[in-house]
């Protein structure tokens, strides 16, 4: 087969400066590239080549290797050029080659120290002799030296290896990596008529920038549709400062490469950098010293190959982080992830995946900033109030009328509960299954239940403990419900029995309050005790039927979650929720997954974070079990417990129906 | 019904005796328990009243209260009470008494706790080399990070008698109220090891006992290694317990060669000095004549 092309234009790294990641995007925008008539080919088809040994990035090549590899790329490229032509797209089109082997296919090391990149020219030479291209535009990301040389390293130890950053780059002070030189040396080559130059740290800007950016040296800026190309791009997957300390330690006893990627996989799960900031280890002594060593050069780097960027912008952290803020030309910051139920699943995929919490923070971060252009409101609850007025309000009946008055004039309904009655999990589904249903992401869903959330046909809802019943006795607790008239509520209730256990674990193991006396002790108690909540009770059962109440059974939600979800939803006047919808919700919601998050710290939301992950009764989900207060309680203290329900109105009313009224000796829903 | 006439079975460890397994059988299994009369104490429960033996010195009574309690209700004739803790540290380096050197004070704590009842003991043992590498690995998973010459170099190899511990047991709660069992047992499985522990409480016990317990795997040489590089910079409990779980998953001594921590002759030296003791100390036939507790 033969090549058509005569224009060729090379993607030649650098390494560690988002090669990988721009592949990776290209690969998805292939099909779309076709249509332009790029015929492209990413570095995961040359590494697959037989002979890739036989290129001449590589000094153990021999004549007949760099024959074999020839024809391999010149096969791998006719391929592609053949399918364009078949779909009845420009035969002739240009050729797009992304590898940062062009550069060079080894790590930056003391070899560098010779030569920067010594093998490069000989590389694309290489390239550009097989493929017969009479015009050649190389296109180069460059990084700022004292990171370049700091990921390098990084990526080194992450390979397994354990030597010291000094022997890797002895020479390290010395202006060894001048851009200007490697440039030099690939513009005169024959063919070349272009070198683009770019700056890596564009990526601040995000990577649908970075991207769009690259596209522009193809005069392609614009012209493909990057929706769901650049979503889950992360550029940094590194060892943060402690990961890298480790891996130091445990590299040497490693022998094999399952092992290695074992530890890998494990140390970048587990201690990678959540930021850029977190991978860095150099004193900053030295860092300066770095900077100052390749000042000029990097001027002239700028001055020559990046006008349209400050010429200082590798002098310091403060003008390098400038050029991915969009203040320093170029690009502009992210106008890029959409907050889409795309981001969900990235953000998803890369919780499924055990990645760190940076591709999880990158996708919120322009989702926020995506719902902050679409005029949703994503900060603060609106509803809050002041927590000294609600305070305040909590013991006085008429300010009490106030707040919630107040409140509802910020939502269209409230969930009402007292603690440790499932609300956590109630809201949680209900803000999947609204997400879902209205395809409105948002950072934490448990702000759809905060009236955080604007959206036209969206519910504003507010989830309350009311008048916060669990902190009085029972006389303080107020009964007027009136305020609530004319906003819906949803009434969420529990077994008092399993609420009081619950509450006690909550304070004591989660919380870590102080308490004078074991669990027998808090049912008794007063305060936040069984008569709390038999008193809560109390105060709403005369008012379901004059309010525009449902009351939702924490036994029935555990019985049939997707039941009540609907119920909620219905109520709430969320129509046409599909049933895949309530699945999913309910799925996502499940206990099992909500415990492995707070487990894992996975988490977004601090609330299901737990304090101590080794002591199971300090989780916020912690057991989701009906009746499980049997497991704790001795038979004297469960039966003062029955007869006091019997003997409240509201418990009786809310179906909680003791052996005490039957004599069957069990909880009768 | 009088509170006295009820029994109190405490298993005060040892560490390293299959307490995990015993525990989690007993916290999965509390509605069978139940149906036996017997009320077990959950280990996290337990964790407030004793800690290391010093709650239980320092306050005895939360427990006590928990005891009283339960047995206030008719139907319970037995509460289980069981954390390896009880006796305090072990092997700790500067101790001059034996391998738990906390032990007799504690002890007496524990009869005076208990002398409202009837008090049996469970006290589960191993031989001294298994006990020994067995709990220096353990120190390795919490984290710590000394080499096995260098920590087992620091032990008095003339105070690892397990029988300064049963002599106090026996002393304060009577040798026949005290049981001593031999972990070794478990070979034969762990179902029947659970079995033992019950039928030790009341030779009727004989309900079905059918448990799968999780799995903990004990790192392999490998493992270790890796362990004791890396541990001294993890900082916090859960960091710990991540690198724990990974060391086990795919470092454990099913995968690779087991760590080799005692040299033959040093485990021939452990038993020269122990083995005999131990033995009758396992099979009963030396209750002493120390028994000055109560019948």
């Amino acid at each position: 087969m033969t090549v058509q092309a005569t224009d060729l234009v090379l993607h030649i790294g650098m390494q560690q400066s988002g090669a990988n990641m721009l592949q990776r995007a290209l690969s998805r925008l292939r099909p779309q590239l076709r249509t332009h008539g790029v015929a492209f080919i990413g570095h995961s088809h040359i590494a697959d080549f037989e002979h890739l040994a036989g290129w001449r990035c590589r000094d153990d090549a021999d004549a007949a290797q760099a024959e074999a590899f020839e024809r391999e790329l010149v096969d791998v490229v006719a391929h592609e050029q053949k399918r364009i032509a078949d779909a009845g797209g420009m035969a002739r089109g240009p050729v797009l080659i992304a590898s940062d082997h062009l550069v060079g296919a080894a790590n930056l090391d003391a070899a560098d120290e010779t030569a920067f990149r010594p093998n490069a020219a000989a590389a694309v030479a290489h390239v550009i002799t097989a493929l017969g291209a009479g015009r050649v535009r190389l296109v180069l990301h460059t990084r700022r030296q004292d990171r370049l040389m700091e990921l390098c390293y990084l990526h080194e130890i992450q390979m397994g290896r354990h030597h010291a950053f000094d022997d890797q780059f002895p020479r390290r002070f010395e202006r060894l990596l001048d851009y200007t030189d490697l440039i030099a040396r690939l513009d005169a080559l024959p063919g070349v008529v272009d070198i683009r130059v770019r700056p890596f740290e564009l990526i601040g800007a995000g990577p649908r920038a970075f991207v769009e950016d690259f596209l522009g040296t193809l005069d392609l800026a614009g012209a493909l549709d990057l929706d769901g190309v650049t979503d889950d791009l992360r550029p940094y997957h590194v060892y943060s400062r402690r990961g890298l300390r480790i891996a130091l330690a445990m590299n040497p006893q490693l022998e094999t490469a399952h092992e290695r990627v074992l530890v890998r996989q494990f140390l970048l799960r587990n201690f990678s950098a959540e930021d850029d900031r977190w991978s860095r280890f150099m004193p900053k002594g030295e860092r300066r010293r770095i900077l100052a060593a390749y000042r000029d050069a990097n001027r002239r780097l700028f001055q020559r190959h990046m006008p349209d960027l400050p010429e200082d912008s590798y002098d310091s952290n403060a003008a390098t982080a400038r050029l991915g803020s969009g203040h320093a030309g170029g690009a502009g910051r992210s106008r890029d992830i959409p907050a889409s139920a795309d981001t969900d699943a990235t953000v998803r995929a890369a919780r499924a995946d055990g990645r760190t919490a940076q591709v999880v923070g990158r996708v919120r971060a322009a989702r926020r900033r995506a719902a902050a252009r679409a005029g949703w409101v994503a900060g603060r609850s609106r509803a809050a109030l002041a927590p000294w007025v609600a305070r305040a309000a909590d013991r006085n009946t008429l300010l009490y009328g106030v707040k919630v008055r107040l409140l509802a004039r910020r939502c269209d309904a409230f969930i009402v509960s007292y603690p440790k009655c499932g609300r956590t999990w109630l809201r949680v589904m209900l803000g999947v299954a609204l997400s879902e249903h209205h395809s409105v992401a948002v950072r934490n869903v448990r702000k759809f239940t905060n009236a955080d959330v604007d959206h036209p046909g969206l519910p504003r809802i507010l989830a309350t403990h009311d008048d916060s019943p669990h902190t009085k006795p029972p006389h303080r607790i107020i009964r007027s419900k009136r305020a609530y008239a004319g906003t819906k509520t949803v009434l969420l209730v529990r077994d008092p029995r399993d609420v009081v256990v619950s509450l006690y674990f909550h304070n004591t193991r989660r919380r870590g309050l102080p308490y004078d006396g074991d669990l027998a002790d808090f049912v008794r108690d007063r305060t936040g005790g069984l008569a709390s909540v038999l008193a809560f009770y109390d105060a709403w059962t005369p008012h379901l039927d004059g309010l525009d109440v449902l009351v939702v059974r924490y036994e029935d939600m555990h019985a049939d979650p997707a039941r009540a979800l609907q119920r909620v939803l219905a109520f709430l006047g969320v129509d046409g929720a599909d049933e895949s919808v309530v699945r999913r919700a309910v799925d996502c919601a499940s206990f099992d997954r909500l415990q492995r998050m707070e487990r894992d710290g996975s988490a977004s939301t601090r609330a299901l974070r737990t304090p101590a992950a080794d002591d199971p009764e300090s989780y916020k989900v912690r057991r989701g079990k009906v009746g499980g207060y049997t497991d704790y309680l001795t038979a004297p203290v469960i039966t003062a417990m029955d007869v006091a329900i019997a003997r409240s109105s509201g418990a009786r009313a809310l179906g909680y129906v003791t052996h005490a009224d039957d004599g069957s000796g069990r909880t009768r829903p | 019904m009088s509170p006295i006439r009820r029994t109190v079975v405490f298993h005060v460890g040892a560490h390293k005796t299959g307490t995990s397994l015993l525990q989690k059988y007993m916290r999965d299994n509390a509605a069978v328990l139940r149906r036996h009369r017997m009320y077990y104490i959950s280990r996290g429960a337990m964790n407030d009243y004793v800690g290391w033996g010093d709650k239980l010195l320092a306050d005895p009574e939360p427990l006590a209260r928990k005891v009283r309690t339960t047995l206030l209700i008719p139907w319970f004739t037995t509460v289980i009470a069981s954390h390896e803790n009880t006796l305090g540290p072990p092997l700790r380096e500067h101790h001059d008494v034996h391998l738990y050197p906390r032990a007799p004070e504690i002890i007496d704590g524990l009869g005076e706790l208990l002398a409202p009842y009837r008090a049996r003991i469970m006290l589960s043992i191993r031989p001294q080399e298994q006990f020994i590498e067995s709990y220096y690995l353990q120190s390795i998973h919490q984290g710590r990070h000394k080499r096995f010459d260098e920590w087992y170099a620091r032990l008095d190899l003339d105070a690892l008698s397990w029988r300064p511990v049963v002599d106090k047991l026996y002393e304060v709660f009577g040798s026949e109220q005290v049981d001593v069992i031999d972990f070794r047992t478990i070979t034969r499985g762990q179902d029947d090891y659970i079995g033992d522990f019950f039928r030790r409480i009341d030779p009727r016990h004989t309900f079905d006992i059918e448990y799968t317990a999780v799995h903990n795997p004990s790192i392999s040489d490998k493992g270790l290694q890796m362990a004791l590089a890396a541990n001294p910079h993890l900082t916090s409990g859960p960091e710990r317990k991540l690198m724990r779980t990974f060391l086990q998953e795919h470092f454990s001594n099913q995968r690779y060669p087991r760590a080799v921590l005692l040299t033959d002759e040093q485990k021939r030296d452990l038993r020269d000095r122990y083995a005999a003791e131990y033995e009758a100390l396992v099979s009963g036939r030396e209750p002493h004549g120390r028994t000055a507790g109560r019948p």
